[in-house]
């Protein structure tokens, strides 16, 4: 696949992204561990590129931890959700639901686990419900996970999956994603999967993560993209102006595309 | 008007003018809802409506407006946010300027959220009761725990965290009163401390994945505290269930992650990956490679530390048949000076069977010397097939 590159300069980062993901260099790395300070445009590369794979009709799937919310449920329910609509995934399902058995008791409540109803009798909230919803949805997991991951080294499909915030993330999604996610992506097992994970705060990788993890940070804005930006926004603004924004905001892309926006309130394109 | 507008923004003497001078410019119901928006942690239309009841007919188009703003971004299944930044200089904006109004509208935000089912709307409600009108310090605990128990019964209890953190970003404001911090810290040791009572009975009842999930959390809570004696007891406790799950990766990243921080040596926390060491020892698995792994961990915080010394020499030549001379010379060098168990292991390893005799005589006369474990030792497997062994510690107990 091919991509238009964003009228902002972020194609150096896209162009890694994109060849880790062509797997052009088969360096055999398919975790980006994309890490930088809060404001400089992470989330906003993120987005960026997971529409450009929906245009380009690639799966992906992005998964923001903002909030500490999310558990691993909510994780999994996204990507099969994102996943669901490709062909070769059918596979997935197909293990996904004939993996796990419906609870052999009496019929009161429902518990929901992916577009499947499981149908329990049992007192809502009751601890046993909890239990059998969780090991329910780690065999779920594991039987999902099994079947991307072997249709992706069969090279029968590629997928990018996009986590963000990953700061924020609760120690039960880090250990999650690192049993069945991360741990997953060796070189021996993948075929075409990236796997972006951007925040603040990402412990650098070790042992035989090493080998498959790619680390990057932003590149500083170059003058030049900044002018061009600036201008599509607001074509009446000096140059002058656009450099002396520049000169003192350069190192806070956030801040910059802010004043931009508000110079020119009814044309807003975010960037930072 | 631009270059003014920028005349303005460079005189400015914080973040927050600026901010201040840059939501000015926009629109002015655009900037009102920009305001107020970044009182919650996310928002929507629904919410729009709620903080701003006179503009509750233009929510929607509002909300598409502040969608198209750089300093908005998305927030998974809620709705959108005002970024980090941003959100903390306005925050700061509405304290130091406009407190009243600031008031009324978490008051808002607290009954609209507490309306709400579901978990993260009682933590959000909690965070906006704290700076609401009708905000009572004594009536906080009696509300966190009732929030407690919720999350005990839904087993989310990585939303405790984010309760604590959002009740610090209130602290860090200097919005509440300064006792506040004092009481939350009170709140989350206490409940660190049921966490662990609960994580452990689920190590009796050998569910070692929730324990293991349940006192992860606890260990976060207490690493928030500062607390490191805390902290190394629940890795002891931790140990234990990565052990049973077989996750011994776990407590080699752990143990990478303290290396730096307990360079000061904490000596329970070097403990607790003693105990983890001797475990996988032990395993009837066989994992002896990855005992001898974390021993070398071991020794990289404690260069001096004997025992895992010992250990390495012991390992290698059960494994390996060779006794390897640098751990060798360092176990002799930090041997405790009258430790005669210790220096029977030593030399019974390296093989000066007649030295290794002689101090196991004189550790056999120790009150707290173990006949039982001297059989069972594999430090002393090297002597233990001699009438001298049988004449010395007595006869092998039965199992």
């Amino acid at each position: 696949m091919t991509y238009q590159h964003p009228i902002v300069d972020r194609a150096t980062e896209l162009d890694i992204f994109e060849a880790m993901f062509a797997r052009s260099e088969d360096r055999g790395e398919s975790i980006l561990l994309l890490k930088d300070g809060s404001g400089q445009g992470k989330s906003k590369l993120i987005q960026l590129y997971e529409k450009h794979c929906r245009e380009n009709h690639v799966p992906v799937s992005r998964v923001d931890f903002k909030g500490g919310a999310l558990n691993p449920s909510d994780v999994l329910r996204t990507i099969e959700m994102d996943f669901r609509p490709f062909s070769n995934l059918q596979r997935c399902n197909e293990i996904l639901y004939s993996t796990v058995p419906a609870p052999s008791i009496q019929i009161t409540d429902n518990i929901s686990l992916g577009s499947a109803q499981y149908n329990v009798q049992i007192e809502p909230m009751n601890e046993w419900i909890l239990e059998t919803q969780r090991i329910l949805w780690e065999m779920s997991t594991q039987a999902m996970l099994d079947a991307l991951f072997a249709s992706t080294s069969a090279g029968q499909e590629n997928f990018v999956i996009l986590f963000d915030t990953y700061e924020q993330a609760s120690e039960e999604i880090k250990r999650w994603l690192s049993k069945h996610i991360l741990r997953m992506s060796t070189p021996q097992r993948i075929g075409s999967l990236l796997i972006v994970v951007a925040g603040k705060d990402i412990p650098p990788p070790t042992g035989e993560w090493e080998s498959c993890c790619k680390t990057i940070h932003l590149q500083p804005l170059q003058l030049e993209h900044w002018k061009e930006y600036a201008r599509q926004l607001a074509d009446d603004i000096s140059e002058e102006l656009i450099e002396r924004v520049y000169a003192r905001y350069r190192h806070s892309p956030l801040d910059m595309a802010t004043i931009i926006n508000s110079l020119s309130p009814l044309e807003k394109t975010s960037y930072a | 008007m631009p270059d003014n507008f920028l005349e303005q923004l460079l005189a400015a003497k914080s973040a927050e003018e600026e901010t201040k001078i840059l939501l000015k410019m926009l629109p002015v119901n655009i900037s009102r809802a920009a305001w107020a928006v970044a009182i919650p942690h996310w928002f929507n239309a629904e919410i729009i409506a709620i903080l701003l009841p006179d503009m509750a007919a233009q929510a929607e188009d509002l909300y598409v407006q502040l969608q198209r703003q750089s300093f908005v971004e998305p927030f998974q299944d809620r709705g959108h946010n005002i970024h980090e930044l941003t959100r903390k200089r306005i925050l700061n904006l509405w304290w130091h300027e406009r407190r009243p109004e600031y008031r009324r509208i978490s008051e808002s935000a607290h009954s609209f959220f507490s309306s709400k089912e579901g978990d993260i709307h009682a933590i959000e409600a909690a965070y906006h009761y704290l700076v609401s009108m009708t905000f009572d310090p004594e009536d906080t605990i009696s509300r966190w725990n009732r929030i407690a128990s919720q999350l005990k019964t839904s087993r989310q209890y990585a939303l405790v965290h984010t309760l604590i953190q959002n009740t610090r970003e209130h602290i860090s404001g200097g919005r509440v009163p300064a006792n506040m911090e004092g009481l939350v810290s009170q709140w989350e040791r206490s409940f660190a401390k049921e966490l662990v009572s609960i994580g452990k009975q689920h190590q009796k009842k050998e569910d070692w994945t929730s324990a293991t999930e349940i006192l992860d959390h606890a260990q976060k809570l207490y690493a928030d505290l500062h607390d490191e004696k805390a902290q190394a007891n629940i890795l002891i406790k931790l140990g234990g269930s990565y052990f049973q799950k077989e996750l011994s990766d776990r407590i080699f990243r752990e143990l990478e992650q303290h290396k730096a921080a307990i360079a000061d040596l904490n000596r329970t926390t070097v403990d607790s990956y003693r105990s983890q060491a001797n475990l996988l020892r032990f395993s009837p698995s066989g994992r002896m490679r990855e005992a001898l792994s974390l021993r070398m961990g071991i020794i990289e915080i404690d260069p001096e530390d004997f025992d895992s010394h010992l250990a390495i020499v012991s390992m290698t030549k059960e494994l390996d048949g060779n006794v390897p001379s640098i751990y060798m010379d360092k176990a002799r060098q930090y041997v405790r000076e009258g430790d005669w168990y210790a220096l029977t292991c030593l030399e019974s390893v390296c093989e000066n069977f007649d030295l290794a005799f002689e101090h196991l005589k004189r550790a056999a006369q120790d009150e707290n010397f173990d006949p039982a474990w001297a059989w069972k030792d594999p430090d002393l497997q090297w002597i233990r097939d001699t009438p001298h062994f049988l004449e010395i510690v007595g006869p092998k107990p039965e199992e």
